[in-house]
């Protein structure tokens, strides 16, 4: 899986950040990730919690918050977020609906002191 | 103890390495195609029946991306396409650094159309970038009716879907009008193509397609 590769960028971004601003530890990471974005969370937790051993992010807690599944009804043009037995439109009925989410993976913020 | 605003892309590494590559590819007048799909939708036998169809009127190259083996690049220089693998020896995916590093053996500009061949996975490919121009999605009917509702991912980033083993419909059941509404439904600009690489039905439709695809993309990168 690929979610160590995600942790060693994660990590590169968090010592980037660190060489930037100079704090002494991380307490928390705040992510933020589309609902396309093929990323498992607990693997990526483990994943940081090999990579960040023995470092400033030793310990930090990876706060994943994963978006909606975002969809578009082609009918009526309204914008919902739901789970997979969503196949109809809750405003107009309408069955022509389409994924409308996206796949991308942030870092928002992060506790440091 | 402080926040601190950040707002940055994980995936900025992959991402700007695979627009270093587009530019590339781009300066070198090569078109690419990366082909994702499960394993065993016959990405390379499309790759070797369609290469045959093509050569006449574009200089081919296929990266061959699979854990272990070099077989598939092996079967297709057999078939006179010219290939390299790469073998990720566990990577479940290709990513913008592999496909730089294999490119020291290939002269990009002799190269009109660069196939790459992913690793056979619905999921982890369809995150990374390679700095393509057309991203295709197979798939093919002994895999299940509702894998474009299962991984959405893979259909919503993709520019076409090859439906590929149509020679096994009449033995499998399986809905192509369903399934092609599920793929729209993940995403509706989907170009539909429906082959068989046992009974050459469709490829034709494919290779020209491409070919139109591929000349229109080096005549307007010319201009």
């Amino acid at each position: 899986m690929h979610e160590l590769s995600i942790a060693q960028e994660l990590m590169e971004i968090i010592e980037s950040e660190q060489r930037a601003r100079g704090f002494e530890r991380v307490i928390s990471v705040q992510l933020q990730f589309g609902a396309l974005s093929c990323v498992n969370p607990d693997a990526l937790t483990f994943s940081f919690e090999v990579i960040s051993k023995d470092n400033l992010a030793d310990g930090a807690i990876l706060q994943i918050d994963i978006e909606p599944m975002q969809y578009l009804c082609r009918k009526c043009d309204y914008s919902f977020s739901g789970s997979e037995e969503f196949i109809t439109c809750p405003k107009c009925g309408s069955g022509d609906i389409v994924i409308n989410a996206n796949h991308q993976m942030e870092i928002i913020s992060m506790e440091v002191e | 103890m402080a926040k601190i605003n950040v707002k940055k892309d994980i995936t900025s590494r992959n991402r700007q390495l695979a627009d270093e590559l587009r530019k590339r590819f781009v300066a070198a007048g090569t078109y690419v195609i990366n082909i994702i799909s499960s394993p065993g939708s016959g990405k390379t036998s499309l790759i070797e029946k369609m290469g045959p169809q093509l050569i006449d009127n574009l200089s081919l190259f296929v990266i061959d991306g699979d854990l272990e083996t070099q077989n598939d690049a092996n079967r297709l220089k057999q078939a006179g396409i010219p290939a390299v693998q790469i073998e990720t020896h566990g990577c479940c995916h290709l990513d913008a650094v592999m496909i730089d590093k294999v490119l020291v053996n290939i002269d990009l500009d002799r190269v009109d159309l660069l196939i790459i061949e992913n690793i056979g996975n619905l999921i982890c490919p369809v995150g990374f970038d390679l700095g393509e121009n057309m991203r295709v999605v197979a798939a093919s009917p002994a895999e299940g009716q509702d894998k474009p509702l299962k991984y959405p991912q893979a259909y919503h980033r993709a520019d076409v879907c090859i439906f590929n083993k149509i020679d096994l419909l009449p033995y499998i059941k399986f809905d192509t009008t369903q399934f092609e509404a599920d793929a729209r439904r993940a995403n509706p600009n989907l170009q539909f193509f429906y082959t068989s690489c046992l009974t050459g039905q469709g490829v034709d439709n494919w290779s020209q397609w491409l070919l139109f695809e591929v000349k229109r993309h080096i005549k307007a990168n010319d201009c």
